[in-house]
């Protein structure tokens, strides 16, 4: 927890500081190689376990963290990074943290992504614990396209969990995700939330994630 | 006592009225008198030597002929009118008939004060109540004046009879093209300059204009107009027309809007947000157990309405290529103009106007 703590307020220090120390000017005329976000990343989830033989379970929690991405201008190779982490008040449940290291082939309105993650899940013996580990490998599809003339884009991805690991951590099964994403026009800001959904089986336990997402992130390197 | 002050007032008109009469003698022959200044003298005489009723008579006789008459000697012709009708004798005073005069006095000279030979206090107290009764703009223009050069403008001096935002015009004779050359909030006395041109036409060719200044009373009750009549000679000047922007040949520089489409890409997002919360569940306990999760719906519900907004909203993407080239064609079309102004404002530096301001009050 208290690493959480010194990672969200990192985050905030450079989201406040990113607009002053990059110069509208630069912004502007002279954008840079590079072109992406910084934000800050709320999760609301529910995350049900279920073990034959034993009663389903629910955990109900937010999390909170940092998502980034970078491509190099007018390349289609693009990284993301995001981090989202959360105490449970409930005794016994452990910490939720998750690592999210994504490669992205493509822009808009289609593009393909592989992702490697660490993903916490419950227990399959107790259903209550938060001390599985599930390794994923994701690989999918993006697309997303302008509501009309608004700043506003529709956007949705799904990806098909891949089994990597040793048996213990190996997980199989996929996610949904839609998104509705706005980018201010005249500052460098924006702003999104959606819904992400993800079904995955890790040993004997079958689980699913439901959360919707928010951020809001600082824009960069953008013409 | 009454008549030794009347007897006192007329040896002094009769001393002046010699005096008039021998130095007008030295300036006969340098100055040819007119009609008009002999009809005044002979009112002004009548008055002097008590003929009221004459007098009266005489002034109306020459009335017709005010809009012909100088600024000077229409004053005079009012002074004198007044005067007739209101005399120091009591029997002869007819108040309102000289506060008549006297507000036709302060129309065309707001600053207008009775010259030595004429006032009396009564008279005075009478024209100040004509000046309180009396909304008037004066103008006191040069009889001419050239206007040339980088600030081609002369001096029109105005006196206003109470505080009033005046506005300076010339209206062409023939054409009655309008152009308005200055204005200012003048309280008692003022300058409006008026311009040959303004550094990209001719304002002031050769030809007739009425020179006018318009005043409004500050309280926004009452206006007026002064006028003169102004001739103007000029030099040749021949200005380039800028050429005309002709918009129609633009590009559309948005597309038309979609918004069917628009709509339909909320809908169908919003149903999708709604349908991952629920579709892709297991069919076992957990679907027993929990319902899918409602916020999805919600979201979705929520993405529909916005795309129904986004679709009232929508205006069409902007076209970049459109725009650019718009922008092109609209920075070329600068381009040629300013070099048709830069053109024109050469010509125009080199540009002579003679005026000549009558007096005459219309």
């Amino acid at each position: 927890m208290r690493a959480q703590r010194w990672l969200l307020l990192a985050s905030v220090a450079v989201l406040a500081a990113t607009p002053a120390l990059t110069p509208a000017a630069a912004q502007d005329a002279a954008p840079g190689r590079f072109e992406g976000r910084i934000g800050l990343l709320l999760q609301t989830f529910r995350l049900l376990s279920n073990v034959d033989g034993a009663f389903p379970t629910a955990l109900d929690e937010t999390a909170s963290g940092i998502e980034a991405t970078v491509r190099l201008r007018n390349s289609p190779f693009g990284a993301e990074f995001a981090f989202v982490g959360a105490q449970s008040a409930a005794p016994n449940t452990g910490k939720y943290s998750l690592l999210t290291l994504r490669g992205v082939y493509g822009g808009d309105p289609l593009a393909a992504e592989i992702a490697v993650s660490r993903r916490p899940a419950l227990n399959e013996a107790t259903n209550v614990d938060l001390d599985r580990l599930v390794s994923v490998l994701a690989v999918g599809v993006r697309g997303s396209t302008p509501l009309g003339s608004t700043p506003v884009s529709l956007g949705a991805r799904g990806s098909v969990y891949l089994p990597i690991g040793d048996e213990a951590t190996r997980g199989t099964g996929f996610d949904l995700q839609t998104e509705v994403r706005w980018t201010a026009r005249t500052h460098p800001v924006g702003a999104a939330v959606g819904y992400r959904f993800e079904r995955f089986n890790v040993r004997r336990a079958e689980q699913e994630f439901g959360a919707v997402v928010a951020s809001v992130s600082y824009v960069f390197g953008r013409r | 006592m009454q008549l030794s002050s009347l007897a006192r007032r007329a040896a002094a008109r009769v001393a002046v009225a010699w005096l008039s009469v021998l130095l007008g003698a030295r300036a006969m022959p340098a100055q040819q008198r007119s009609p008009v200044d002999d009809a005044i003298a002979a009112i002004t005489r009548a008055v002097n030597d008590l003929r009221y009723v004459e007098a009266i008579r005489l002034a109306r006789d020459l009335e017709p002929d005010v809009a012909r008459m100088r600024l000077a000697q229409a004053a005079r012709y009012r002074q004198v009118f007044a005067l007739a009708f209101f005399p120091e004798e009591p029997e002869f005073q007819r108040p309102d008939s000289a506060l008549r005069q006297l507000q036709a006095l302060v129309r065309i000279r707001p600053d207008a004060e009775f010259e030595p030979e004429l006032k009396w206090d009564g008279l005075d107290s009478l024209l100040r109540v004509a000046r309180r009764r009396t909304f008037a703009v004066g103008i006191d223009a040069p009889s001419s004046a050239q206007l040339a050069g980088a600030s081609p403008t002369a001096d029109i001096a105005v006196v206003v009879s109470r505080p009033a935002r005046l506005r300076l015009t010339t209206v062409h004779r023939v054409s009655g093209r309008t152009f308005a050359h200055d204005s200012a909030l003048v309280t008692e006395r003022g300058v409006l300059r008026v311009r040959s041109h303004d550094g990209v036409a001719a304002w002031i060719a050769t030809g007739e204009y009425d020179l006018r200044v318009t005043g409004f009373d500050i309280n926004g009750r009452d206006s007026v107009v002064a006028s003169r009549r102004l001739t103007a000679t000029a030099t040749a000047l021949e200005l380039a027309t800028p050429p005309d922007f002709d918009s129609t040949t633009l590009q559309a520089e948005f597309e038309k809007p979609r918004r069917v489409l628009t709509a339909a890409k909320g809908l169908a997002f919003g149903v999708l947000t709604s349908a991952i919360a629920t579709a892709p569940r297991g069919g076992g306990l957990l679907a027993r157990f929990y319902d899918p999760d409602k916020r999805a719906g919600e979201l979705g519900g929520a993405i529909v309405l916005g795309g129904i907004v986004a679709a009232a909203l929508e205006k069409g993407r902007p076209v970049p290529a459109a725009v650019q080239a718009n922008d092109e064609r609209r920075r070329a079309h600068a381009d040629r103009v300013a070099v048709t102004l830069s053109e024109n404002g050469r010509r125009l530096a080199t540009y002579r106007v003679t005026i000549r301001i009558s007096e005459e009050v219309p």
